[in-house]
């Protein structure tokens, strides 16, 4: 797991990632540790936000799914037109495919996933599943 | 190992012995730079920042693209994953003198600044007329 800032909290992420090993086609590189996006996520006991650094996308590319509480994130990223005339000088930025799938702490309710796309930050929000809150089971006296 | 620190958001290093007054982390961001016939381009990725926050200075030789951001931190929740940080993007180029300065032009969009630096008339290239001798 590429992670490279620790969880503030000290203690393992609530987070599993699913073996996507196979599905990181990020410039053609395949291999394990190539983590793009990187993500950020937050939770609360109603529901996740997750965020990622997507600068220069078109949101037509960009495709989000949920089943569950399994959260996937595909896109690409198209090169800016250059001609056969044009040099580079410097080329850091990068193109291509992307996927990331991210196992959540619980279910969510696909159907309330919003996501926002503002400055280069994608923004997604999955509010908990109803079925999936905790209830609260009543005592009864003996 | 140096794979992996590709892919890390990169963390200006032991900054330019000039210090800023917040301790708040600045980010290098990844530049493309492409010569055109006409222009330099140079493109920048700052996801977070729009055209508000940028700021680009041209001082003598000295170009330094600035990108301002606020880490906007979701109400009610608490932090559970983090693979990157937020932080402002800065970075310091020195530029030849092939480039018109009054007619730099500069957008952002989708967190994505893109400067154009229309290349002094003494430095574009000039089709040579052959005539027969």
């Amino acid at each position: 797991m590429a992670i490279t800032m620790k969880n503030p909290y000290g203690y393992r992420s609530v987070f599993d990632e699913l073996n996507d090993a196979f599905g990181d086609l990020f410039w053609g590189d395949a291999s394990a540790g190539n983590r793009f996006p990187a993500l950020n996520a937050w939770v609360s006991d109603h529901g996740v936000v997750v965020d990622a650094e997507l600068p220069g996308i078109d949101p037509k590319n960009l495709d989000i799914s949920v089943v569950g509480d399994e959260l996937t994130l595909t896109g690409r990223r198209d090169p800016d037109e250059a001609k056969e005339s044009d040099t580079y000088h410097r080329r850091e930025r990068r193109f291509g495919r992307f996927t990331r799938s991210l196992r959540l702490p619980f279910k969510v309710e696909a159907a309330k996933v919003t996501a926002n796309y503002r400055h280069g930050v994608l923004r997604i929000t999955l509010p908990r599943a109803e079925a999936d809150k905790p209830k609260r089971i009543a005592i009864e006296g003996a | 190992m140096n794979e992996k620190k590709d892919m890390e958001k990169r963390k200006a290093d032991a900054p330019d012995a000039v210090e800023r007054t917040s301790n708040a982390p600045v980010y290098i961001p990844d530049v493309d730079i492409l010569e055109t016939n006409g222009d330099i381009v140079l493109v920048a990725d700052m996801p977070g920042v729009d055209e508000k926050n940028v700021t680009v200075t041209l001082e003598q030789d000295v170009l330094t693209i600035e990108g301002n951001v606020t880490a906007e931190t979701p109400e009610g929740y608490r932090l559970a994953h983090a693979e990157y940080g937020v932080g402002d993007f800065r970075r310091v180029f020195s530029l030849s003198d092939q480039v018109n300065r009054d007619k730099i032009s500069a957008t952002v969009r989708n967190g994505v600044l893109r400067l154009v630096l229309p290349k002094a008339e003494a430095a574009k290239p000039r089709t040579i007329p052959i005539t027969a001798g």
